[in-house]
C-alpha cells in the first residue's frame, strides 16, 4: 500500500483525492492546505494527517507519494523538498512558471530517481487516444498540419455552487502566466505527444479582459521529427459551459483527416449509459470506472492511474520530465517573442 | 398616477445618443444633485457581448448625462458588490470599468466595503435580515443600469434584480431558497430614480442583439416592461413582480413609449424556464443519486465534492 499526500486542496486537488479512492493499493493519508475548511472537507473524507503547511506534511508524514495541486509558484519549492526525500511526485500541470525553475525541478527528480509526472489530462482523453491510435497505425498518412485548439473559460468557469476564483490567480508573479501558460501548456503536450521534438514558429497572444495576462493565443508549432505545423488557438475568453466543450485536435494527412470531434459521444447519452454501467457494476460489486459520466473528467482519473500503476509496475510514465520541461520551454519563447526579445 | 417608459433603439454609432434620449422619453425630471450613484450589473467575470453583464458604454452615456444634465461636479460611484463567486476589485478591471472610471473622473465602489442598514423581509422560513449599504439608501440620485435577461435561477433578470446584487454580504447564495422575497423586499428599501437597461445585447436561450435601451424612473415599471418582452403576457406570473406588486400602495399605470414590445418580444430567444428548471434540477439530483449509489466523484464543476 503507497501513502499518498495531497498538497493543495482547490478544486483539482479534491478531484485527485476523491479519485485515489478508486485506485488500488493506495490510500491518501495526509493533505496540506491552507484553507481551515479544506482541511475539514479532507477530515469528512476520513483523512487524519491534516496540514496547514506542505513542508511540515512532507517533513513529518510518511508518505510514498504526493499529489502536488498547490498554486503554480510553489510547484518548485514542494516538488524538489519531495523529491529529496524520496517521494514519487505526480503534479498539476503547469511544470513550474520559468524554464529554469522547471530545470530545477527536472534536475532534482532525475538526481534523487523519484517518479515524476506532469498531469496533462488530455492525452488520456478517450477521443485523443483513438486518433492517436489512427495516427500510429498510418491510417492519415503523414501529417502535414495539425489544428489544436481549447477555448474555454479558464479559472473564469462558473461551477454549479458559486465559488470564487482564487486571488492567487490574479497576480501574474504567482500564476506565471494566462491563458497561454494554462491551455496552451495542454496543447503543446499534445503536439509533442503525438509529434515530439517541438519547436515554436510563431506566437501572437491577445489580452480581451484587461487582466495582467494574455487571454487567449495564437502559435504556430513545427516537429523537427515529422515537420508537422501545429496551429494553436487557446482563450480563457469564452463563456461557454460544461458540457459544452470547445476543444478538438484535428489531423490533416497525406491519406485522411480525421478530428476529435468524430469520436466525442453525445455527452448526455454518454452519461446515462456510463452511469448505468457503474450502477449495474456496483451492484453486482465490480469496480466502477469513476468519472466516465462526465466523459471529459474521465481523463483525470486516467492519468492518475496511469502514475500510480508507474509506480507500482516500475514504469516510465507517459509524460517524462523532459518533455514537462520542453513544453514549458516552448512557452517562455512565446512569452520572450510577444514582448518583442529575442530568444 | 401614470409612470413612462421608455424603450429606444441604439446602433453602436449613435449609443450615447439614444441613452440620452431614452431618458429625456421617461418621467425623469434632471435635478441638482451631489452624490451620485450608478449600480450595473456586473454578476461575474463575463464580457458584455455574453449578454450577462452591463455595457460599459452605457454607463459612460450615463455618467455624461449626469454631468451635462445634473451636476457637472457631481461626486459619481460606479458600485457594485462583491458576490459568491465575484470579487469587485477584479471585476471592475476586467470588464474595463477601472479605465472607464479612470477616463471619466468617478470613483469605483465595492458596496460591501459601505456602511449597511439592516432590513427585515419576511419569508417561508422566518424573518431575514438584509443588510443593504448605505450609499443605495441615501445618494442623491440612484441611476440601476441593469441588462436584460433570463438566468438559471430565476424567470427574469433586470431592474429588481440588479439590486439584490447591492446587499451588503458577499454569500449571496444564502438568499437564494427566499430569492422571489428577498428581491421584493430589497426593492421596497432601495429605490433608484432611473433605471437604465441595457437592452444592446439581451440573454435568453442564447444572446440576441435586440438593440434597445429601456428607461424609467419605476423598478417594477421597467421589469413589467422587461417580463413582456422576454414573453410574459402577464409579468405577475413572475413571483418577486407579484411581490412586488402587491407591496406597492399605488396601483402600477405604465406608458409604454418607443420600440414595439412585439416586435422584441418576437425577436427574443425565450427560454422555457419551467422546463429549463425542472431539467436542470433533475439533473443536478441525478447526479447527486447516481453518486450516492455509486461512490463515483462529482467533479466541482458539477457541484461541491
Amino acid at each position: 500500500m503507497l501513502n499518498v499526500g495531497v498538497l493543495g486542496l482547490g478544486k483539482m486537488g479534491k478531484l485527485h483525492l476523491m479519485n485515489c479512492r478508486f485506485i488500488d493499493d493506495i490510500k491518501v493519508t495526509a493533505v496540506a492546505d491552507a484553507s481551515e475548511k479544506n482541511l475539514k472537507w479532507a477530515k469528512l473524507r476520513g483523512i487524519n494527517g491534516l496540514y496547514h503547511d506542505y513542508i511540515e506534511l512532507i517533513n513529518m508524514e510518511n508518505i510514498d507519494a504526493i499529489i502536488i495541486t498547490l498554486p503554480h509558484f510553489l510547484h518548485t519549492s514542494s516538488a524538489i523538498l519531495a523529491a529529496e526525500k524520496g517521494i514519487d511526485i505526480f503534479m498539476e500541470k503547469p511544470l513550474a512558471n520559468t524554464v529554469s525553475e522547471g530545470e530545477l525541478i527536472v534536475n532534482a527528480v532525475k538526481k534523487y530517481g523519484v517518479k515524476f509526472m506532469v498531469g496533462c489530462n488530455c492525452r488520456f482523453i478517450d477521443s485523443i487516444e483513438t486518433l492517436k491510435e489512427m495516427y500510429d497505425d498510418g491510417i492519415l498518412g503523414d501529417i502535414e498540419i495539425a489544428t489544436l485548439e481549447n477555448i474555454g473559460n479558464g479559472p473564469f468557469s462558473p461551477f454549479l455552487e458559486p465559488a470564487p476564483v482564487p486571488d492567487w490567480y490574479f497576480n501574474p508573479n504567482k500564476v506565471g502566466g494566462g491563458a497561454f501558460l494554462d491551455l496552451g501548456y495542454h496543447m503543446i503536450d499534445l503536439f509533442q505527444f503525438f509529434f515530439q521534438d517541438v519547436s515554436l514558429e510563431y506566437v501572437q497572444i491577445g489580452n480581451r479582459y484587461n487582466l495582467p495576462y494574455e487571454d487567449n493565443a495564437t502559435a504556430i508549432l513545427k516537429s523537427n521529427k515529422t515537420l508537422t505545423r501545429g496551429i494553436v488557438n487557446i482563450g480563457w475568453f469564452s463563456r461557454t459551459i460544461f458540457p459544452k466543450f470547445d476543444f478538438r485536435v484535428l489531423l490533416h494527412g497525406t491519406a485522411g483527416f480525421a478530428s476529435t470531434d468524430d469520436f466525442m459521444p453525445n455527452i448526455y447519452l454518454n452519461a446515462v449509459k456510463e452511469g448505468l454501467r457503474n450502477v449495474l457494476h456496483r451492484v453486482t460489486q465490480r469496480k466502477i470506472k469513476p468519472l466516465a459520466y462526465t466523459y471529459y473528467y474521465s481523463s483525470y482519473f486516467k492519468e492518475l492511474n496511469h502514475f500510480f500503476e508507474c509506480i507500482k509496475y516500475d514504469k516510465e510514465p507517459r509524460i517524462s520530465s523532459n518533455e514537462a520541461l520542453r513544453t514549458l520551454g516552448v512557452i517562455e519563447e512565446g512569452y520572450n517573442i510577444s514582448r518583442g526579445r529575442n530568444i | 398616477m401614470k409612470t413612462i417608459v421608455s424603450i429606444t433603439k441604439c446602433s453602436e454609432s449613435n449609443l450615447k445618443k439614444a441613452v440620452f434620449e431614452a431618458i429625456d422619453k421617461t418621467d425623469f425630471i434632471p435635478q441638482k444633485v451631489d452624490t451620485v450613484i450608478i449600480k450595473p450589473n456586473l454578476c461575474y467575470y463575463w464580457d458584455a457581448s455574453t449578454g450577462e453583464t452591463t455595457d460599459k458604454r452605457v454607463v459612460s452615456a450615463i455618467i455624461d448625462y449626469v454631468r451635462e444634465f445634473c451636476n457637472p461636479e457631481a461626486n459619481i460611484r460606479i458600485a457594485e458588490a462583491d458576490a459568491t463567486a465575484m470579487k469587485t476589485r477584479y471585476v471592475f478591471k476586467m470588464l474595463g470599468y477601472t479605465d472607464l472610471a479612470a477616463e471619466k473622473n468617478v470613483e469605483l465602489f465595492n458596496l460591501c466595503d459601505d456602511d449597511f442598514e439592516d432590513i427585515e423581509i419576511e419569508t417561508k422560513g422566518g424573518l431575514l435580515n438584509i443588510p443593504l449599504p448605505k450609499s443605495m439608501l441615501d445618494s442623491d440620485l440612484i441611476i440601476n443600469v441593469p441588462k436584460l435577461k433570463v438566468p438559471r435561477r430565476i424567470p427574469l433578470t433586470c431592474a429588481m434584480k440588479n439590486l439584490f446584487g447591492c446587499i451588503h454580504n458577499p454569500i449571496k447564495a444564502r438568499y437564494h431558497p427566499y430569492l422571489h422575497e428577498v428581491i421584493a423586499g430589497v426593492n421596497s428599501s432601495i429605490k433608484p430614480d432611473l433605471t437604465v437597461v441595457d437592452g444592446i445585447i439581451a440573454l435568453g436561450r442564447y444572446p440576441i442583439k435586440l438593440g434597445v435601451i429601456i428607461a424609467g424612473t419605476d423598478s417594477l415599471a421597467v421589469d413589467f416592461t422587461a417580463a413582456r418582452i422576454i414573453g410574459y403576457n402577464n409579468p405577475r406570473k413572475i413571483k418577486y413582480i407579484r411581490l412586488a406588486d402587491n407591496l406597492r400602495e399605488d396601483k402600477l399605470n405604465i406608458e409604454t413609449i418607443g420600440e414595439d414590445i412585439n416586435d422584441l418580444k418576437k425577436r427574443f430567444p425565450k427560454v422555457n424556464y419551467l422546463l429549463f428548471s425542472l431539467l436542470w434540477d433533475l439533473q443536478l439530483k441525478g447526479i447527486k443519486i447516481y453518486s450516492k449509489v455509486t461512490g463515483d466523484v462529482v467533479p466541482s464543476i458539477l457541484g461541491d465534492l
